[in-house]
């Protein structure tokens, strides 16, 4: 059977795995809600620039 | 509303982090960080919590301090509720914001966390900042326990089944994690016994000095 740690033995372990991972956690299922939310407003958001006044904006040509 | 503080060990102090409920305006400076360059998944998460919790308040079912929270709940027993928890510090006032947590207070009283990330990158004094992840998930544990929840839970994935293992002392976490009152209270008072010690340690190195 696994000995039970102090809690600084517990703390420590924490804090090393803290110090060398990223701590960034999301449940998937918000993970997904989000994004949908994310794309529901970006298919809701009005294109203002695309043709203002009938004038559509020139592209600067890349070189290629 | 008193923020709820905790402490982290950086540059040789003990030093006080606050978690508070993100209003409006810091809700939109969180979002900021998905603009951070290298960009990271606590940037991307940062945004999309953000993202989410506009959303909800669109739909008027989110919460901006323990007391709405408390009144809301007051209101409709049943409400399910979404706020944003925002980590700050006087002493690292340059990030602004340490950390966040995007959590839900269920239909029946259940608390949720959906998204939890630690601004990458922290340090102070020249010195990495650690034990933020663990200070905030601590936090949400008394608040569960001070609002009376029976039942805290999350959805856990690859990445964060390895975190959640360490804090809950429980291997090993798969899909879901799920702490029911008494482990909350274990985990608090281990926590709370690990501060008093670290904190008596550098007491007591600084009076040797």
């Amino acid at each position: 059977m696994k000995r039970k740690l102090t809690p600084q033995e517990w703390m420590d372990d924490i804090l090393e795995y803290e110090r060398t991972h990223e701590i960034a956690f999301a449940s998937p299922r918000a993970l997904l809600e989000a994004r949908m939310i994310a794309e529901m407003d970006k298919a809701r958001r009005p294109r203002r620039r695309a043709h203002r006044n009938g004038v559509s904006h020139r592209r600067k040509a890349v070189a290629g | 509303m008193k923020p709820i503080v905790f402490h982290v060990e950086t540059a040789g102090a003990f030093r006080p982090v606050e978690l508070t409920f993100a209003t409006e305006s810091e809700v939109r400076r969180v979002r900021a960080w998905r603009k951070l360059t290298p960009a990271t998944d606590a940037g991307e998460f940062a945004g999309l919590a953000a993202k989410r919790w506009f959303y909800y308040t669109r739909e008027g079912a989110t919460v901006a301090s323990l007391g709405d929270l408390r009144a809301a709940i007051k209101r409709n027993e049943r409400a399910e509720l979404a706020f944003l928890l925002v980590a700050s510090a006087e002493w690292a006032r340059r990030y602004r914001f340490l950390a966040l947590a995007y959590c839900r207070r269920t239909w029946c009283h259940h608390l949720v966390l959906d998204f939890l990330a630690v601004r990458p990158g922290l340090s102070f004094a020249k010195q990495p900042i650690s034990g933020i992840g663990s200070g905030v998930l601590a936090c949400l544990m008394d608040m569960a326990d001070s609002l009376g929840m029976e039942t805290m839970w999350g959805e856990a994935t690859a990445s964060s089944a390895p975190f959640y293992e360490r804090v809950l002392q429980v291997r090993p976490v798969k899909d879901l994690f799920i702490i029911r009152r008494e482990a909350m209270r274990g985990i608090r008072e281990f926590y709370a016994k690990d501060q008093k010690t670290r904190l008596a340690k550098i007491t007591n190195q600084k009076h040797s000095d």
